[in-house]
Parts: C-alpha cells; sequence; structure tokens
C-alpha cells in the first residue's frame, strides 16, 4: 500500500462507488416516492367511473 | 353447447379427437371454428375465440389445444413428422404470446418484482468477487504496476457505457417502428445509467492515465469519442426534461439515439482508423484476447456484474417511469374532476 500509485487506484474506485451508489439511492429513493404519492392519489383520487 | 376436446398429439399444428359432427370421423371443410384456447393458464383469457381454420396444416391461428364447439370443423389430422415447423412454430407462438405481456406494464412490473431479488443478489455476488479476485488474486502488470488494478473498473464501464446506447438505439427503434409501449420508458430510464457508467469510464481513465501516461487528459480520438458519447447522453436527458409531452419526448429522443449511435463505430474504430496515445483492443480480438487468464478472469467477473448490475438498475428506473406515468394519469383524472363542476357551473351561466 505504500505504492503511490494506490491513491489513484482507491481515488477510481471511490468514485465509481459514489457515482453507482449515487445511483442506486437516487432509484430506491425515487420509487419510494412514487409509491407513497401512488397510494396518496389511490385514496383521494376519483375513479374512472366517478369522471363525468 | 356440446363441446369436444381435441387432443394435440402431433406436430403443433395437428390435432386428433372426435368431433361433434363427423363426416367420415373429421371434416375436411375450412371455415371458422368456433375454439377455446385451453392452453393458457390464464383463466381470464380461457375465453372462447374464433380460430380461422384456412383447411390447410398450420394455419390456423390460436389453434393450439382446443375444445371444438359442436358445428364447428376440422381438418384430418396428420401424421407426427419431426420439422422445422415443429420447433420454429412453438418458438414463434411464444414470443407472439410472451412479447405483448412483457408490453403490458402491469405484467412487466409483476416480472420486475420476481427477478429484481434474483439480478440483483447475483450482482452483488459478482461484485464482491471480482473485487476480491482484483485485489487479492490478479497480479501486478510487468509494465502498469498496480494500477492495473483500475483497469478492472475502467474497461466494464466502457463496454457498458456502448452497451447502454445499443440498448437505447434498439429502445428507440422500438418507439419509432414498432410503437412498443414501453420501449421509451427502457429508453428513458437507460439514458442516466448510461451517462454514469460513461462518467465512471472517463474518471477511471483520467486515474489511470495521469502516472501512466503522465497527463489526465489528451484529446485523442477515443477519449473524445467517449467524451462525446457522455455528451450525447447528457443532451437526452435534457431533451426528456426539456419537452412536457411524454410522446413527443420520445420521439424526439428517439430520433436523436439513432443519429447519435454514428459515434458507437467511431468509438470502436477509433484506435485503429487513427494513431491515438489510447491501447487497440486486447480483449475482443479474432485471434484472441491479449491478456493473461490471470488477469482476464477478473476483468470478466467485473464485466458480468457490473452488466449485471446495470440490468437490474434499468429494471428498477423503468419500474419508476411506469409509476410516474401512472401517477401523472391519475393526476390529470383528478384535474379533470375537479374542474368537472367549475366548466358545467360555466356552461350553466351561458
Amino acid at each position: 500500500m505504500s505504492d503511490p500509485l494506490w491513491g489513484f487506484i482507491v481515488a477510481a474506485y471511490v468514485i465509481a462507488a459514489l457515482v453507482i451508489g449515487g445511483m442506486t439511492v437516487k432509484v430506491v429513493m425515487d420509487y419510494r416516492s412514487l409509491k407513497q404519492a401512488l397510494s396518496k392519489m389511490a385514496g383521494a383520487s376519483p375513479t374512472r367511473h366517478d369522471v363525468p | 353447447m356440446p363441446v369436444t376436446e381435441l387432443r394435440h398429439d402431433g406436430p403443433p399444428d395437428c390435432f386428433r379427437g372426435p368431433v361433434a359432427d363427423p363426416v367420415n370421423g373429421y371434416s375436411l371443410v375450412p371455415g371458422v371454428a368456433l375454439c377455446r384456447d385451453t392452453m393458457s393458464r390464464n383463466p381470464n383469457r380461457n375465453k372462447v375465440k374464433v380460430g380461422i381454420w384456412t383447411g390447410s396444416v398450420g394455419e390456423c391461428r390460436e389453434l393450439d389445444r382446443l375444445l371444438l364447439i359442436s358445428g364447428s370443423k376440422v381438418r384430418a389430422p396428420c401424421a407426427p413428422t419431426i420439422s422445422f415447423r415443429r420447433i420454429a412454430l412453438p418458438l414463434a407462438r411464444l414470443y407472439i404470446k410472451s412479447v405483448p405481456n412483457i408490453a403490458n406494464p402491469t405484467i412487466f412490473l409483476s416480472i420486475v418484482r420476481r427477478l429484481l431479488p434474483w439480478t440483483a443478489g447475483l450482482s452483488i455476488i459478482l461484485l464482491i468477487g471480482g473485487l476480491y479476485l482484483t485485489f487479492f488474486v490478479a497480479p501486478p502488470d510487468y509494465q502498469q504496476g498496480e494500477s492495473v488494478k483500475i483497469m478492472y473498473l475502467h474497461v466494464p464501464a466502457a463496454w457498458l457505457s456502448l452497451f447502454i446506447y445499443i440498448v437505447m438505439s434498439v429502445a428507440a427503434l422500438g418507439t419509432l417502428v414498432w410503437r412498443h409501449p414501453l420501449a421509451d420508458a427502457a429508453q428513458k430510464a437507460a439514458a442516466p445509467l448510461g451517462a454514469a457508467f460513461t462518467f465512471i469510464c472517463l474518471a477511471t481513465g483520467s486515474l489511470w492515465g495521469k502516472p501512466m501516461w503522465g497527463t489526465w487528459w489528451v484529446w485523442d480520438a477515443r477519449l473524445t469519442s467517449v467524451l462525446v458519447l457522455f455528451l450525447i447522453y447528457l443532451a437526452l436527458i435534457a431533451l426528456w426534461e426539456a419537452i412536457e409531452e411524454p410522446g413527443r419526448a420520445a420521439r424526439a429522443a428517439a430520433i436523436m439515439t439513432l443519429v447519435g449511435a454514428v459515434n458507437l463505430p467511431i468509438i470502436k474504430f477509433s484506435v485503429d482508423w487513427w494513431n491515438t496515445l489510447h491501447q487497440p483492443a486486447s480483449v475482443f480480438r479474432i485471434s484472441g484476447p491479449e491478456i493473461a487468464t490471470s488477469m482476464l478472469m477478473p476483468l470478466l467477473v467485473m464485466a458480468f456484474a457490473a452488466t449485471l448490475l446495470f440490468v437490474t438498475l434499468h429494471m428498477m428506473a423503468i419500474r419508476n417511469e411506469i409509476l410516474r406515468r401512472r401517477l401523472r394519469r391519475l393526476t390529470m383524472l383528478a384535474a379533470e374532476q375537479s374542474d368537472a363542476p367549475t366548466y358545467a357551473a360555466g356552461e350553466a351561466a351561458r
């Protein structure tokens, strides 16, 4: 680990982990917020038959 | 109405069994037959259908195993034979049956719900295995030293950046040519993932380039064309955000995706067409991979893990897109209903 190249290697893996982790968190959070909004809408909104 | 079951015991296009109104056992008269599809496991689909029987073997659509309703006509059974049709027809039927089903968002969501744990779990296992092979098994390169470990990240990200664009191009064709209902959702969901993997490719390449080439960046044909790919991804994301109406946004993005696909062969062959600092292909070569097995194995495992990770994230993102569209429809429905009394009052006031 005393090799100066390790700084570059660690930086590369950290950047990749941050990007992939960020992407995963974004997709999961998006899913949760959509499910929450949909369940709210399903409770509050009219059904198709209610539409005049 | 008397119903007679016909057994299917020949090639897929042959049917045997007693018929309700036999003429010498079987009727040879072509025509319209009322049929019931009993092959479907979905009870809702087990409905009476009208099968068109042309009188020639294999040309009656929807007929696989049937309940023949009284008065229907059926062709005489043919002798079982092993033929190309025997393999091709079931495959074609499977395709015809499954593709529209996958195109149905509700069915797609249930498939995703079942598949996600497997793809996510497998990609995590492969990622752990790949990282173990990278850091504890793969030897340092005789020239690059330990910095070769960046390659196990950089190369799969580069492959995926191209692969995702190919997926988007196919989806763009699906939007423009086949009007597949999920194609634009697949395309929209893939763009941020493509941008992310292309960014990883560029960033890790730069981090590898500094110690090996002595510079973070050169305007090399390969590097520049990958940067252009990254910019195309960003432009596609911006395009989707800029056009509010999803149908128009999908068509515009599909056209732009197909135009941008011209960059793919440029990226692939840039190292052959121009004198570049970037090395030529060393894995996908006609003469076989140039790198040692001890380095190839971690690379392939990491590539497979990254691909599965993309598949997992892509399915999740498509699911989100379907839910977003449902939410949009419900919001519009609610808005329509809340506007309806006002509209009615306005009409009454006139």
